[in-house]
């Protein structure tokens, strides 16, 4: 049997709790991926293509507008010209509206086919980035929960030989160092230190334990004046 | 518009102080047990981690260039 070099149970205990903290981190950050995906999805199809496909007929009305006015501007220059009377000297200045009206009806054309474009490529790269993170948040529960029970067997372990009710100790919520009785943690890791029938981690395991069960020796003090005081 | 989540960063951020509270437990607490642990139930979620960041990270880059270019 490997001898067991745990000087403070408190170190798996504490480790114990940030590895809980760490899994709702990660539930929470992968989970949420599909969520996100659907917010901006739903950004792009309802108000962004909404917005654009709205300007463009506007834009558009602009620019037939500012065509018919141009052309307008144009027979008038040619007639004017031809009777050699008062005349419209240029249509320049209907030539620049036009233009630019036309610039902006193709900005929004192009706008409402980017964001289409967008709609199709998050579709496409998207939902596989958001399966990913599905996949990687299902095993990662499945992983720390097995990590947390282990973490679990290895306290039972050691406080079953500490004698020391394990419900009382492992609180989630709770700061270790107010969870463990600082006397009690004394006491109880120069008997984990100092014995020589100190039971080993490695055999924790349900292959081991089932080969050797070792019997929990008589612990030498008894901690733990109140347990009520550190079950809230 | 939608806000980027940073997800990416709170999960590499957890990652990190993961490591160090398992650093820090190497005070109290060194064994096969420790060893057996670390390579069963730590390595694998580390490297499951740092996937799961990869793959939030990628998805905000395409959310965040796409409400960049459609905004």
């Amino acid at each position: 049997m490997t001898s067991a070099r745990l000087t403070n149970p408190d170190a798996i205990r504490d480790f114990r709790s940030h590895m809980v903290g760490f899994k709702e981190v990660c539930e929470s950050a992968l989970s949420g991926s599909a969520a996100e995906l659907s917010r901006v999805r739903d950004w792009l199809r309802v108000d962004q293509q909404s917005f654009w496909k709205k300007q463009l007929v506007k834009r558009e009305e602009v620019y037939q507008t500012a065509r018919r006015m141009w052309l307008e501007a144009e027979g008038d220059t040619v007639g004017a010209m031809n009777k050699r009377g008062p005349a419209k000297p240029s249509s320049m200045e209907e030539r620049i509206l036009m233009d630019r009206a036309r610039r902006h009806r193709d900005e929004a054309e192009e706008k409402l086919t980017l964001v289409r474009r967008w709609m199709l490529k998050i579709e496409q790269d998207g939902e596989p980035l958001v399966n990913q993170c599905q996949s990687h948040d299902f095993a990662l529960r499945e992983e720390c929960g097995k990590a947390i029970t282990q973490l679990d067997r290895l306290l039972d372990q050691v406080y079953a030989y500490l004698a020391v009710p394990t419900a009382d100790l492992r609180i989630d919520a709770m700061p270790a160092t107010e969870a463990l009785p600082p006397a009690t943690s004394a006491v109880e890791t120069s008997a984990v230190a100092s014995s020589p029938a100190a039971p080993s981690l490695t055999a924790a395991s349900p292959e081991a334990e089932a080969e050797a069960p070792a019997p929990a020796p008589e612990p030498a003090t008894r901690p733990v004046a109140a347990p009520e005081a550190h079950r809230a | 518009m939608p806000n980027v989540s940073g997800d990416d960063a709170l999960l590499e951020k957890a990652l990190k102080d993961l490591s160090a509270a398992w650093s820090r437990s190497s005070d109290g607490w060194q064994d096969a047990a420790r060893t057996t642990f670390a390579e069963l139930h730590l390595q694998p979620i580390e490297i499951r981690a740092r996937h799961g960041a990869k793959a939030i990270k990628q998805l905000e880059a395409l959310l965040a260039e796409a409400m960049r270019q459609c905004s």
